[in-house]
């Protein structure tokens, strides 16, 4: 943070809960927070800065595993490689913000991709959004490691529905 | 931003979309903390999906996320899970600063420069847990 390669993204409301965060990598930041002068998309990027403040707020999230096409947040397999999207599903094409825990409750947000042109899970540009997001981790971390939990409260200690777990 | 939203003649496309969508946030998190607590005394997807004579996939896409809700869509669930919801309107200018912060967040990098569109809250770093959520 120091050097300025993370940005704390901040809620929209000063003074709103943070009991989350939400740092993302300099050219992320860049990308999202730079005044639009196109209404269309600066009403996306409202309602992405929406979805990000629900995690800062603290607000209840929903995680899902490969079929929860709706959930909130998502760690990719293989779930070993600590990437996780969370989903601006609303208004489609929907926004994934790729990223990492660095740790409890602290998410890490280093690459931004349009669900319609990343294609499936396994389509060369999905796996690509993946590899850019891992190299962008190493160049922020060097050889530390994204943090991984066993239970889904050790990266969300609070206010976290598990879709898996319903059934 | 509080005076900023309240002095625009017009408001920006990016602020109505923001309320817009947290709206929507609000909604779906009074549905989840139902659902959540009628769970914990032994009410699954499965009955809700009875009660409104759905499908239990359709159950678990609402609760997922509230992207093609209706507000018939929310009064529904409200009522499978028995309950009604009332809405409240806040003047944005008598919102109170939270209190709850991660440890982290009043941390300020020496070279930081203020971000745009935020103003500082002057809060102290304090964390405040707030009920565990867990559908288990």
């Amino acid at each position: 943070m120091d050097e300025e390669r993370l940005r704390l993204i901040k809620p929209l409301m000063a003074g709103s809960p943070e009991a989350r965060l939400i740092y993302a990598s300099d050219e992320l930041h860049k990308a999202i927070r730079l005044p639009h002068s196109d209404p269309k998309e600066a009403a996306r990027r409202g309602r992405l800065q929406a979805d990000f403040d629900r995690f800062i707020n603290g607000r209840v999230v929903t995680i899902g595993g490969r079929n929860h096409r709706q959930a909130y947040m998502k760690c990719l397999e293989p779930e070993c490689d600590e990437i996780w999207e969370i989903r601006s599903i609303d208004p489609r094409p929907s926004l994934r913000v790729f990223g990492s825990f660095a740790e409890a409750d602290v998410f890490i947000a280093m690459h931004i991709g349009r669900r319609d042109e990343l294609g499936g899970f396994n389509s060369p540009e999905f796996k690509s959004a993946i590899r850019y997001t891992k190299a962008c981790w190493r160049q922020l971390f060097n050889t530390w490691p994204p943090f991984s939990g066993s239970s889904i409260n050790d990266y969300i200690t609070e206010n976290v529905l598990d879709l898996r777990t319903l059934g | 931003m509080i005076c900023e939203l309240l002095d625009e003649a017009t408001l920006r496309p990016e602020h109505v979309s923001y309320f817009g969508s947290r709206l929507r946030h609000d909604v779906h998190e009074e549905i989840l903390q139902l659902f959540v607590k009628r769970a914990r005394d032994g009410f699954t997807k499965g009955d809700l999906a009875r009660r409104l004579n759905k499908r239990p996939e359709q159950i678990t896409r609402w609760l997922a996320a509230p992207g093609n809700w209706t507000f018939d869509t929310a009064a529904a669930l409200a009522l499978g899970l028995g309950a009604t919801l009332r809405v409240t309107a806040e003047p944005l200018k008598e919102l109170a600063p939270s209190n709850q912060f991660h440890e982290l967040a009043a941390y300020q990098p020496r070279s930081a420069s203020p971000e745009p569109g935020t103003a500082t809250t002057g809060a102290t770093a304090k964390i405040t847990r707030r009920e565990h959520v867990d559908a288990g």
